[in-house]
C-alpha cells in the first residue's frame, strides 16, 4: 500500500486522468488537433518508458529498440491481412495484434539478449544497431516473398481518430503501471545495482545476467505493444519507416534529456522532445535532422545527468517528489 | 557455373576489406586512447570521399591519371584528420571535462553522425545540383585509371586500396615504435595516469590520436567512394555497422587487431557472402528447386554472425586469444610449458 502513495504512482494516475479527460473531450470533433498531439505524446512517453527499463534502470543503452516497435507493427499487419482477413474491426483484432506484437517482440528480445547481453557499453549498443538492420532486411524480404513492395498498406478498417486514441490510451495505462512496478519492485532494485556497479551486484548475489535478460525482454515487450497502435493509426507497415534508427535515437534522447535512473525522467524527456519537435522542427522540415543533432549535443553538454537528475542534485528537498 | 567469384570481384572485395580494416583501425585507436566509441567514424570518412569528388571535379576531370589515388589519400586524409581533431577538441573533450559518462559521449558521437551525414548531403545537393549518388558515381568511376590484364579490366582502386592499407599501417607502426611521440602514445594507451606523471602530454596524445584516426578514415573513405560506386553520405550508416563489427572481432582495444578484424569482416561480407550465394544457387536452387533468392542483399548478416560467434567463443576478440596455445593445440608449435 505504501507504493500507492509514492509520487511516481500519483503522477501516473494524474497523467491517466488527464489523458482520459482529453479523450472524452475529444469526442467533440473540433478538438481533433489536440487529440492528435495527445496521441503523439502518449506514444513518445511509451517509447521512452519502454527503453527506460533497460537503458535508464539497468544502464544498458540499446540503439535497436525501434526493432521491437517495428515488430509490433509487423505483427499488426499480419493480424489484419493474414490472421483475420476480411473481418471488420473488432476489439478482439486489437487484442490479438497486441498479444502477438508484444509476444513476438519479447521472444526476439529474449533470443537476441541471450547473446548480446554478454556485451557492455559500446559493444552492446553496436550489436543492437546490427539487429536493426537484420530485421529491416528480413521484413523487406518477407514482404517481397508475399508479393508486396513496401510500404504495405492495410485494407480500410473504417476506424476513427477516437478509436486510435483509445488504443493508445490502453497501451499507455499498461506501460505506466508495468514500468512503475518494475522500478519500485525488488527486481528494479537489482537493476539499479547492476547500473551502479555490475561486479558488485554480482558479488551481492544479484543474478545479473538473468536480471538483464528479464529487463531487456520486458522492455522489448512494451516497445512491441507500442508498434500496434502506431500501425493501426498509420494504416500501413513500412519497414524503412518503423525500423529507422532515428526512432531509436529519439527514445535515447528522451531518456537522456529526462535523466537516467528515474521514473519521471523519461516522461519529462518525452514532453521536452515532443515540445521542441512540434514547435521547432515541423516548421523547418528540411533541416529537422540537422537541428536534432546539435540539440542532442547541447542538451548533453548543459545537463549531463538529465533534467530530473539535475533538479534532484540542485534541490535535495525535491528528491521526495521527483522519483 | 563456378562457385568461385570472378577476379575483378575478388579484387573489389579485397579493396573493400582493406578500407573497412583502416576504418576499424582508426576506431580502435580512438577507443584505446580516449575510450570514446566513435559512432561518427564512417560519416567522418565521408569527408574524404567528398574531398576526392572535389579533386576529380576541379582537376582530374581534365587530367585523368593514377595520381588521383595518392592525392585522394593524402588530401582526403588531411581534411578528415582535421575534422576528427576538431570533433575531439570542440565537442568530445569539453563534454568529457563536464563529467559525461561513456554513454553520454557515445550519444554525442551519434548526434555528430546525424549532423555530418545531413550536412554533407545538403552540401552535395547545393554545390553539385545532383542528389542521385549513382550520378556522382558515374562521374567518379568513368575518370578512373584502369589496367587491362587478359580478358579482365582491373580497376585502379582495387590495387590502390590494399597498397594504401599496407603503406599506412607500416608508417603507423614505425611511428609507434621508432619515434618518441609514438612511444608516449603507447604508454598513454597502457596507463594514462602513469604516463602523465612521467611527463607525457596526455592531452596532446589524445588530440593526435584523433587526427590519426581521422586520417586513416579519410584515406579509406576517399578510395571507398570507388567501391561504393559513388559519394553517398547516408551510406555511412550502413558502413559503421561493419566497421564496429571489425573492431569487435579484433578486440576494440588493440589497434593492429582492429585492422585485421576489419579486414576479416569486410572480406566475409563480400567474398564470403558471394561464395555462400553461389553455393546456394548451384546446389539448392538448381538441384532441389529451393526459392531463387540472391543472398547478396544480406551481407550484414555475415558481419553480425561473425560478431556473435566471436562473442560466444572469444569475448575479448582476436586480441584476447592466446595464439601460442592455439598453435600448440594444432601441433604447429611444440610444447613450451603451456599454461
Amino acid at each position: 500500500m505504501r507504493m500507492l502513495k509514492r509520487p511516481g504512482f500519483i503522477a501516473s494516475i494524474i497523467l491517466i486522468l488527464v489523458y482520459l479527460a482529453i479523450g472524452i473531450a475529444g469526442q467533440e470533433g473540433h478538438l481533433l488537433a489536440i487529440v492528435g498531439n495527445a496521441m503523439d505524446t502518449m506514444m513518445y512517453i511509451g517509447w521512452a518508458l519502454a527503453l527506460a527499463v533497460i537503458m535508464s534502470y539497468a544502464g544498458y543503452v540499446s540503439f535497436g529498440h525501434a526493432v521491437f516497435v517495428g515488430i509490433g507493427a509487423w505483427m499488426t499487419a499480419l493480424t489484419i491481412e493474414s490472421i483475420m482477413p476480411s473481418h471488420p474491426f473488432t476489439i478482439s483484432m486489437f487484442i490479438v495484434a497486441l498479444l502477438l506484437g508484444a509476444g513476438v517482440a519479447a521472444l526476439v528480445a529474449y533470443a537476441v539478449g541471450w547473446v548480446v547481453l554478454r556485451l557492455r557499453g559500446a559493444y552492446f549498443a553496436i550489436a543492437t544497431i546490427g539487429l536493426d538492420y537484420v530485421v529491416l532486411y528480413l521484413a523487406i524480404y518477407m514482404l517481397s516473398r508475399a508479393g508486396i513492395s513496401p510500404p504495405m498498406l492495410f485494407r480500410n478498417l473504417n476506424l476513427t481518430v477516437q478509436d486510435f486514441y483509445w488504443m493508445h490510451f490502453i497501451v499507455f495505462i499498461v506501460t505506466l503501471f508495468v514500468v512503475y512496478y518494475i522500478k519500485v519492485s525488488r527486481f528494479g532494485f537489482g537493476l539499479a545495482a547492476i547500473r551502479e556497479d555490475e561486479e558488485a551486484a554480482e558479488v551481492m548475489g544479484v543474478d545479473t545476467f538473468k536480471y538483464k535478460l528479464m529487463a531487456f525482454t520486458l522492455s522489448a515487450l512494451i516497445a512491441g505493444m507500442w508498434g500496434v497502435p502506431l500501425a493501426f493509426r498509420h494504416a500501413k507497415f513500412d519497414p524503412q519507416d518503423v525500423f529507422s534508427l532515428l526512432n531509436s535515437v529519439i527514445m535515447i534522447v528522451e531518456n537522456t534529456v529526462g535523466g537516467l535512473g528515474t521514473f519521471l525522467g523519461p516522461i519529462v524527456g518525452a514532453y521536452i522532445y515532443y515540445g521542441l519537435y512540434w514547435s521547432l522542427l515541423t516548421k523547418i522540415a528540411q533541416a529537422s535532422f540537422v537541428v536534432l543533432g546539435p540539440l542532442i549535443v547541447i542538451i548533453i553538454a548543459l545537463v549531463p545527468e538529465g533534467l530530473v537528475g539535475w533538479l534532484r542534485e540542485k534541490f535535495p528537498r525535491l528528491r521526495k517528489v521527483l522519483e | 557455373m563456378s562457385i568461385l567469384p570472378s577476379l575483378p570481384y575478388t579484387l573489389d572485395a579485397l579493396a573493400y576489406a582493406s578500407a573497412i580494416g583502416l576504418l576499424s583501425m582508426g576506431l580502435s585507436l580512438t577507443y584505446a586512447t580516449t575510450k570514446v566509441p566513435n559512432f561518427a567514424q564512417a560519416s567522418i570518412a565521408m569527408f574524404g570521399a567528398v574531398t576526392l569528388l572535389l579533386l576529380i571535379d576541379r582537376y582530374y576531370y581534365y587530367h585523368p591519371g593514377w595520381s588521383v589515388f595518392l592525392a585522394g589519400v593524402v588530401l582526403g586524409g588531411l581534411v578528415t584528420g582535421a575534422v576528427a581533431w576538431l570533433v575531439y577538441v570542440t565537442v568530445l573533450k569539453p563534454l568529457a571535462d563536464r563529467g559525461n559518462t561513456v554513454i553520454g559521449l557515445m550519444i554525442a558521437t551519434f548526434a555528430l553522425d546525424i549532423i555530418f551525414v545531413n550536412v554533407l548531403t545538403a552540401y552535395l545537393d547545393e554545390a553539385h545540383g545532383v542528389h542521385i549518388p549513382k550520378l556522382i558515381g558515374a562521374s567518379i568511376t568513368s575518370f578512373e585509371p584502369r589496367l587491362h590484364i587478359g580478358d579482365y579490366i582491373v580497376y585502379g582502386y582495387t590495387i590502390a586500396l590494399p597498397i594504401t592499407a599496407v603503406v599506412l599501417t607500416v608508417i603507423f607502426h614505425l611511428f609507434l615504435t621508432r619515434t618518441k611521440f609514438g612511444v608516449a602514445m603507447r604508454a598513454t594507451i597502457e596507463n594514462p595516469d602513469l604516463a602523465s606523471v612521467l611527463g607525457v602530454n596526455v592531452n596532446l596524445v589524445y588530440m593526435v590520436s584523433w587526427f590519426l584516426s581521422g586520417f586513416l578514415a579519410g584515406a579509406a573513405g576517399a578510395l571507398m567512394a570507388y567501391t561504393l560506386k559513388g559519394v553517398d553520405p547516408s551510406a555511412a550508416e550502413l558502413i559503421i555497422v561493419t566497421v564496429f563489427a571489425g573492431s569487435i572481432v579484433g578486440g576494440l582495444e588493440s589497434v593492429y587487431w582492429g585492422l585485421i578484424g576489419g579486414f576479416i569482416v569486410g572480406l566475409a561480407e563480400k567474398l564470403g557472402m558471394t561464395l555462400l550465394n553461389n553455393f546456394y544457387r548451384d546446389y539448392f536452387v538448381l538441384k532441389w528447386h529451393a526459392p531463387n533468392v540472391s543472398l547478396l542483399n544480406y551481407e550484414k548478416f555475415m558481419s553480425l554472425g561473425l560478431v556473435v560467434v566471436m562473442l560466444l567463443y572469444a569475448p575479448r576478440g582476436l586480441a584476447g586469444i592466446d595464439w601460442g596455445a592455439v598453435a600448440r593445440r594444432l601441433g604447429l608449435r611444440r610444447g613450451g610449458g603451456g599454461r
